[in-house]
């Protein structure tokens, strides 16, 4: 391996280049025309304008691509998260071109892309998944059986699923006629694939998901646990780890679950393993495997010391991980919190523009992710991830005030971000005691003092 | 980017091939320069081109030989009143339809708007790169079987009415 071309942009393709540097190798970034100028083209050896600013013109196309790489010489193909990493066709046309992907092996990106089939694959394998359906739903009346069996309130889910489209809460009988509609219809435009399941709704859940990194030589290990149970509509806000909440022995158990998993799918890369936790019950459930990097990786590196991107290209390079089980430990604790360009006091409307300012903290215990800089225009056309602040500290306490120190010195201006927000939440006495769940944001701290002035 | 040995000897070759008088060439700290023997820098030194990551630099005209042979692109000398067709997506570029066929179109020639003026090859697909205005070819600024990216220039036309 030589030479990569980094299949995406933002702040994952900044890390991935810093990543190659470090291991001598070069680089090539791609970007759309609404990237031009952009950091990770900055510090890249060569970068390539793939298209207009419409990601399926550009960073979704896999021709464009596979014909980038081999066109500049790359034998290897980074796809970071989002766009193209996990769709399992890209992945085989790099395979058909001579080009390494930096993943897993296809068959298993086609499995974990199934929601359905990953859900029938964990409960094979023992790992407990929610009640509920076990095939795909073929009408109203067969979800309302199913509903009645494992009880109200249930969750519609698309089999496509991911970053909560096609999700639905059915609180009652009578609403779920029409919620199935909704859902069958979101899904079908989100993933031109309408097929969805139900569970049983757990209430008051945490999400707990497991780190995996495995090699083509049989060595298949975890990296402790992260906590994202900080969610807005699905979407995580603040990543932790290791999780606040869980006993130990359940821990043990759902480590153990997620090595299971990996090793059974055949798995090679890093992954994540996701689970929903229910402290009331003391039980965890499978919800699904991510066959990428996250984009909160950083907390399991801050308290773990491995380099998980480095790690990527070391497996994908057909070499054995230079450590075993016995020698991971989880040292201390680490919070991360999504920096977005939102505006969070007017419905988190995205807030795209020039940043007339930007000055992000530095210090021990302290890392920030990022691809913005002073006069940088953030594009209108793609997530608004800015950067990720992560604090680590020898216990949760002093992680979670560096962090907050740290929010309250970054500035950023021009555009609107969630930095306001995230010092709200970060202060919160109910995140200080860890007495959080997933709806926690939307049920609890927006509705009441905790709206950001 | 690190420039191996291989890469130099392919760099050599093209510009041996190219009848360009003088070539420069800037990656990171490496610098390469070369020029051709008998060839004098007077008065008026021939500007290098520099190959850059960049879409070609249009205001930059590779330096005019004494005699430019027949296949090369007449030097445009100034961008004024020509227009460029851009590369609708990024790919290899081609002149010509097949191998073996004769290009498309040759500096001077008149093309109509819907003319073909080149191809550009992603993954075996051939994309028709079309004329879009009435005008004469000014220059072609790309290499046959080159990859170029979205929007680089491929052709500059000058209009007609």
């Amino acid at each position: 391996m030589k030479r990569v071309l980094v299949a995406n942009r933002g702040e994952i393709a900044v890390r991935v280049i810093r990543a190659c540097r470090a291991l001598g190798l070069e680089t090539v970034a791609v970007y759309s025309e609404a990237d031009r100028g952009s950091l990770a083209t900055q510090l890249a050896d060569r970068a390539l304008c793939i298209g207009p600013p419409r990601s399926s013109d550009s960073y979704l196309r896999i021709d464009t691509m596979v014909t980038a790489a081999r066109g500049t010489g790359c034998d290897a193909v980074h796809p970071g998260y989002g766009f193209l990493a996990e769709n399992a066709a890209f992945a085989e046309m790099c395979a058909r071109s001579e080009l390494t992907f930096v993943g897993p092996p296809t068959q298993v990106i086609r499995l974990m892309g199934d929601k359905i089939a990953a859900r029938q694959f964990a409960a094979k394998l023992g790992v407990p998944v929610i009640s509920g359906t076990e095939d795909a739903l073929h009408s109203v009346e067969e979800a309302s059986a199913v509903a009645a069996e494992v009880g109200y309130p249930v969750l519609l889910k698309a089999a496509a699923g991911g970053g909560g489209r096609g999700m639905r809460i059915v609180r009652a009988r009578g609403e779920l006629r029409e919620a199935f509609e909704r859902a069958r219809a979101e899904a079908q435009a989100a993933f031109d694939d309408g097929r969805l399941y139900v569970e049983r709704f757990v209430e008051e859940a945490r999400h707990v998901e497991v780190q995996v990194l495995a090699d083509e030589h049989g060595q298949c290990l975890h990296l402790g646990e992260r906590d994202c149970s900080l969610q807005r509509r699905h979407q995580k806000l603040v990543e932790e780890a290791p999780s606040p909440v869980l006993p130990d022995a359940l821990r043990r158990e759902l480590l153990e679950s997620a090595v299971t998993l990996a090793r059974e799918a055949g798995y090679r890369s890093a992954g994540t393993i996701e689970f929903l936790v229910e402290p009331a019950r003391g039980r965890y459930y499978f919800l699904e495997m991510n066959t990428r990097i996250q984009v909160e990786h950083p907390v399991t590196e801050m308290v773990t010391g491995v380099d998980l991107v480095t790690e990527q290209f070391r497996v994908a390079a057909g070499s054995r991980l230079s450590f075993d089980q016995d020698q991971v430990h989880v040292r201390g604790h680490a919070i991360e919190t999504r920096v977005n360009a939102e505006a969070p006091d007017a419905g988190f409307r995205p807030s795209p523009g020039r940043i007339t300012s930007w000055a992000a903290p530095e210090g021990e215990g302290l890392r920030v992710d990022t691809h913005c800089f002073e006069g940088y225009v953030v594009p209108p056309f793609y997530d608004s991830l800015l950067a990720k602040t992560i604090a680590f500290g020898a216990n949760r306490e002093e992680a979670r005030s560096r962090l907050l120190a740290a929010l309250e010195r970054f500035t950023v201006e021009g555009i609107q971000t969630t930095i306001p927000f995230h010092r709200r939440v970060l202060a919160h006495s109910d995140f200080i005691e860890s007495r959080i769940h997933t709806r926690w944001i939307e049920e609890s701290f927006l509705g009441s003092g905790g709206r950001t002035s | 980017m690190a420039i191996e040995r291989e890469d130099l000897k392919e760099i050599l070759a093209a510009v041996a091939t190219a009848g360009f008088d003088e070539f420069s060439l800037e990656i990171g700290d490496m610098k390469i320069r070369l020029t051709k023997q008998g060839v004098v820098s007077a008065a008026s030194p021939p500007r290098a081109t520099t190959v850059t990551e960049a879409p070609a630099p249009l205001q930059e005209a590779p330096a005019r030989p004494s005699t430019p042979p027949a296949s090369r692109p007449a030097p445009v000398e100034a961008l004024d009143g020509l227009l460029a067709v851009t590369a609708p997506l990024l790919g290899t570029f081609y002149r010509a339809p097949a191998p073996d066929a004769p290009p498309f179109v040759e500096v001077g020639s008149v093309v109509e708007p819907d003319d073909t003026v080149c191809i550009i090859e992603v993954m075996k697909l051939m994309n028709n790169v079309r004329a879009g205005r009435r005008g004469r070819v000014a220059r072609i600024c790309a290499e046959n079987a080159a990859l170029v990216e979205f929007g680089q220039t491929l052709v500059l036309i000058e209009p007609l009415p």
